[in-house]
């Protein structure tokens, strides 16, 4: 059995990853080169799009407020077999409330691809079974905030399966004790261990207190 | 050139936080503020607030006003709401915290209460999570000034 | 659907609007192929050069997962997962190739396919996961080699009992899930001068879709199977 390592982080299956040496190879070597290529596995036709024409800051607001939530909804429908359909629903009800026009503020950024794909990440390995409120950075990073009385978790994904958490908790007098981490997604189901999630996490009457 | 003038800590602030930046819930209840809509963008120098005593009156006249001067010079998503926080509270979170603020006046042509918090670390989630659940206590929402 | 007379602009833009019920997000699509020959001593002969331009349409459901391509050649109806199963996706597909043809009128086609692309999402907390113990179809390397990081494999194989032609990919892929590793199979089965009545053209498509669970299944172990509950498609 040959089997496949797991790398540590992500890999990029490249096509093209040889040097082109074109001028190096006979004739003959670069038509087999030419057949190989093409029996590649082409991209499917559904994933054809249009190329903007013009520089995202050029573009009216609703063209790339759209354009980011279709991203995110076909991001979405890569893992649509591992979320429950009402979830999905209502994810996308948020995320398009979100990005509704007339509460857009000037300046900001449409949610970022690449935090929305962190974000799946974490939403797959957590399994909350309370929904978060999502906001979102001025930088389109996505946030997402559990809150339970007064406790709170806030959530930022940014690109590249980064992200950053604080949370909050109340005792019954005094100040809060606050935490916060900067973690790769990966590991942030651990980072948060210590911190008793449930609290954040389950349904409100499954609740447990967070200590 | 105008004196800089640090507010005095019995005043108030607001600041104006978009739709996108308010604590909600999972079916979209407003709770609160996002710790996100106290953070300056990479391109201000403090974070753009009103000074409420600007305006004269009574604390609800003074909101009022200073929703008004919001209105006139920036856009007001109509599912927005305003932050109005203490000045003294302010900083005192932002210290315990390990932030030494100051809140000054820095009034515009458009807008004579503007006012800005500076040496407000930009990317610093703790106390941009306490401005938004210990400092910035009240909640106005847009829809509830006529 | 690819069709043996390409659809002028006129018709292109008159069919899009034609499914604009149906999916009402549309955006135009624009590729431009250049091709330049530079023969051996070009000094002495003039470049040859080649600029195809072709315009067509991509128009989506709200939620995306509902998606059609009007390209001057072909026709595709595609479906994003969550997938409907098979009768709701053939109950679209009768409804749009009827709206198709009665915007355009009859046009000779040339080949009918359907592709397939599922991608298996396989839990890893191992550092080294051996691809036979899930699936039937990879590559076949020395063991002295070592594990491979990475792979791709194609395979063409004829269907003559049903006239078609297979082409079949398997390749890992990054997943979207930590902690998993996920490989695609993807099938793309197609008949090339294919029947052109509808009756005809709905069996075809009904007989393909039978062969490709086949196919499916034989690409695929037990311990793959137990991961998932597989489509009803």
């Amino acid at each position: 059995m040959a089997g496949l390592i797991i790398p540590s982080g992500p890999t990029v299956f490249s096509p093209t990853a040889l040097p082109r040496l074109e001028q190096a190879f006979s004739a003959g070597t670069n038509e087999i080169a030419r057949l190989v290529a093409a029996l590649q596995n082409q991209p499917s036709p559904a994933s054809l799009r249009s190329e903007p024409r013009l520089a995202p800051d050029e573009q009216p607001l609703e063209t790339r407020l759209f354009d980011a939530l279709a991203a995110a909804k076909i991001l979405t429908a890569q893992v649509a077999m591992h979320l429950d359909g009402e979830w999905r629903t209502k994810l996308f009800a948020q995320l398009d409330s979100l990005h509704d026009a007339e509460e857009w503020e000037a300046g900001d950024e449409p949610i970022d691809p690449l935090s929305f794909q962190t974000f799946l990440k974490a939403f797959l390995a957590i399994k909350p079974a309370r929904r978060p409120g999502l906001g979102l950075s001025y930088t389109g990073n996505l946030i997402a905030a559990w809150t339970t009385g007064r406790d709170r978790l806030t959530i930022e994904f940014l690109p590249n399966d980064r992200v950053h958490w604080v949370l909050a908790v109340y005792p019954d007098e005094g100040e809060p004790d606050r935490f916060a981490g900067q973690v790769d997604v990966s590991r942030l189901v651990q980072g948060l261990a210590p911190h008793n999630p449930e609290h954040w996490f389950l349904d409100a009457s499954d609740n447990q207190p967070a200590r | 050139m105008q004196a800089i003038t640090n507010l005095p800590d019995n005043d108030h602030v607001m600041r104006y936080v978009p739709w996108g930046r308010l604590r909600r819930d999972g079916d979209d209840n407003v709770l609160g503020f996002l710790g996100v809509a106290f953070q300056r963008r990479a391109n201000e120098d403090s974070l753009s607030v009103n000074w409420l005593e600007y305006f004269p009156g009574d604390r609800d006249t003074k909101i009022r006003a200073s929703v008004t001067k919001f209105r006139e010079t920036i856009h007001v998503g109509t599912k927005s709401a305003f932050g109005v926080g203490n000045v003294a509270r302010v900083k005192n979170v932002c210290r315990a915290n390990g932030a030494r603020v100051r809140i000054v006046y820095e009034p515009t042509d458009d807008n004579l209460s503007h006012s800005g918090i500076r040496r407000l670390p930009r990317d610093d989630l703790s106390i941009l999570d306490a401005l938004a659940a210990d400092a910035f206590v009240d909640l106005v929402q847009n829809t509830a000034i006529p | 659907m690819r069709f043996a007379a390409s659809l002028d602009s006129t018709d292109l833009d008159k069919v899009s609007s034609a499914f604009k019920s149906f999916y009402p997000r549309e955006e135009l699509l624009k590729g431009v192929q250049f091709h330049l020959n530079i023969p051996q001593g070009i000094d002495a002969t003039p470049p040859d050069h080649h600029t195809i331009s072709q315009i067509g349409y991509r128009r989506s459901s709200p939620d995306l997962t509902h998606i059609l391509l009007l390209l001057p050649p072909m026709l595709v109806i595609s479906q994003l997962a969550p997938y409907p199963g098979w009768n709701e996706f053939f109950g679209r597909f009768r409804r749009d190739w009827a709206v198709w043809k009665k915007s355009v009128g009859y046009r000779k086609i040339v080949r009918t396919g359907v592709r397939y692309i599922n991608r298996i999402d396989i839990p890893s907390s191992d550092h080294v996961l051996y691809e036979e113990q899930f699936l039937n179809v990879y590559p076949h390397i020395p063991e002295v080699l070592g594990p491979m990081t990475q792979y791709a494999v194609q395979a063409q194989l004829p269907m003559l009992d049903i006239g078609c032609n297979l082409t079949l990919n398997s390749s890992v892929v990054l997943s979207p899930l930590l902690g998993h590793r996920s490989f695609v199979i993807d099938q793309d089965i197609a008949k090339d001068n294919p029947p052109q009545s509808d009756e005809d053209i709905y069996n075809l498509l009904n007989v393909i879709r039978i062969r490709k669970n086949r196919v499916f299944e034989a690409c695929i172990t037990d311990r793959a199977r137990e991961l998932f509950e597989p489509w009803q498609a």
